[in-house]
């Protein structure tokens, strides 16, 4: 859509001037007392020769009678509301931050108690690693499972400063 | 701008009472654009509290490229549309608007005394039943632009429609209330 076209370029024309005397009647720079200026709500008042003074003056009127509009405002408790409600957000925000956290770290940790072991186990058939010291160790659960905890501690929070 | 910035800053600094400074400047454009679109008093307060709560949640990602108020109220505007959406109501229905190119207002005597029949409270009743008759988008246009008095290129930002839709949309309503108006001064005179 574009900008209204003719022949609606005259009312939309008569819709700005409507809008511009009763604006400048509203500022006092138009029919002031002892003035020559018509009154801005009359039909028959200047039309600064753009279109049909009819039409420019019921653009006025409706204009007049839209500023005159009963308007719904805010509460007067609104701000406190909007403060508790970014205080409730704060909190939901930090909860789930850590239950993201916890979550990931215990799905890590399974992951690890469960696929660590097998992998050593087939890492065994290899001899070069079964001639390693203290290769046995890498087949207890317990290990996977701290080191699995303390790398998806170390990830989330580096995610998080990141974010 | 400036005053903006400061204020901005402020707040994420968390200066005591800056967020609050912030809520207080700008809740009634908030509360206009949402009443306007949504038309509930209860889910107008649900969401206007809820703009605020994302302005607080990316107000770090405000880059300075539009005035504060016009980043406000393209999220409050924002979370209205997609609120409409998600109740599927129709939130730029333009079926309604009666595009016949009678002008009945033309029937009007010339020597109508518009000011006294605009005296009259039944005619202000009509225009504000022909308002809430328009749809959300319309409505809010003609609300931002003869209330909050904003200019058409910040109403486009704070919308994200052309300038020229915007132009379009409230060419039409004012269109459309005018024949409002003239079936309200026939019923009146």
């Amino acid at each position: 859509m574009n900008e209204p076209s003719q022949p609606n370029q005259n009312e939309w024309l008569a819709q700005e001037r409507a809008l511009e005397l009763l604006r400048r009647y509203a500022s006092g720079r138009c029919a002031l007392p002892g003035d020559q200026q018509p009154d801005p709500l009359s039909p028959t008042a200047s039309s600064g020769g753009c279109t049909d003074t009819n039409t420019i003056g019921e653009y006025r009127l409706l204009f007049h009678a839209l500023t005159q509009m009963p308007r719904s405002e805010p509460p007067d408790d609104f701000a406190a509301a909007v403060a508790r409600a970014v205080r409730d957000a704060q909190v939901d925000e930090h909860i789930e931050r850590w239950v993201t956290r916890v979550a990931g770290a215990v799905a890590t940790v399974c992951l690890a108690v469960f696929a660590g072991p097998i992998l050593v186990d087939s890492l065994r058939t290899s001899d070069a690693l079964t001639l390693l010291p203290g290769v046995g160790l890498l087949g207890s659960p317990l290990l996977w499972a701290a080191a699995a905890g303390t790398a998806c501690a170390v990830l989330l929070d580096a995610l998080h400063k990141v974010h | 701008m400036n005053d903006d910035r400061t204020l901005v800053e402020a707040a994420l600094a968390y200066a005591p009472g800056a967020f609050d400074r912030l809520v207080r400047q700008h809740q009634r454009l908030v509360w206009h654009v949402v009443e306007r679109m949504v038309r509930h008093p209860e889910d107008t307060r649900e969401l206007s509290q809820e703009v605020f709560v994302r302005v607080y949640q990316k107000l770090s990602q405000f880059r300075y490229d539009s005035s504060l108020a016009t980043w406000i109220g393209r999220i409050a505007f924002s979370l209205a549309t997609r609120h409409l959406q998600r109740k599927q109501l129709p939130v730029n229905d333009d079926h309604r608007i009666d595009s016949s190119s009678e002008d009945p207002l033309t029937r009007i005597a010339d020597d109508f005394d518009f000011a006294d029949a605009y005296a009259d409270a039944e005619l202000g009743a009509a225009v504000s039943a022909a308002v809430e008759a328009l749809p959300p988008v319309q409505r809010t246009l003609i609300s931002l632009y003869h209330f909050d008095e904003l200019g058409i290129g910040e109403i486009s930002q704070m919308t994200g429609l052309p300038e020229g839709t915007v132009k379009n949309s409230l060419f039409r309503a004012r269109k459309r209330l005018r024949a409002c108006l003239e079936q309200a001064i026939g019923v009146v005179a």
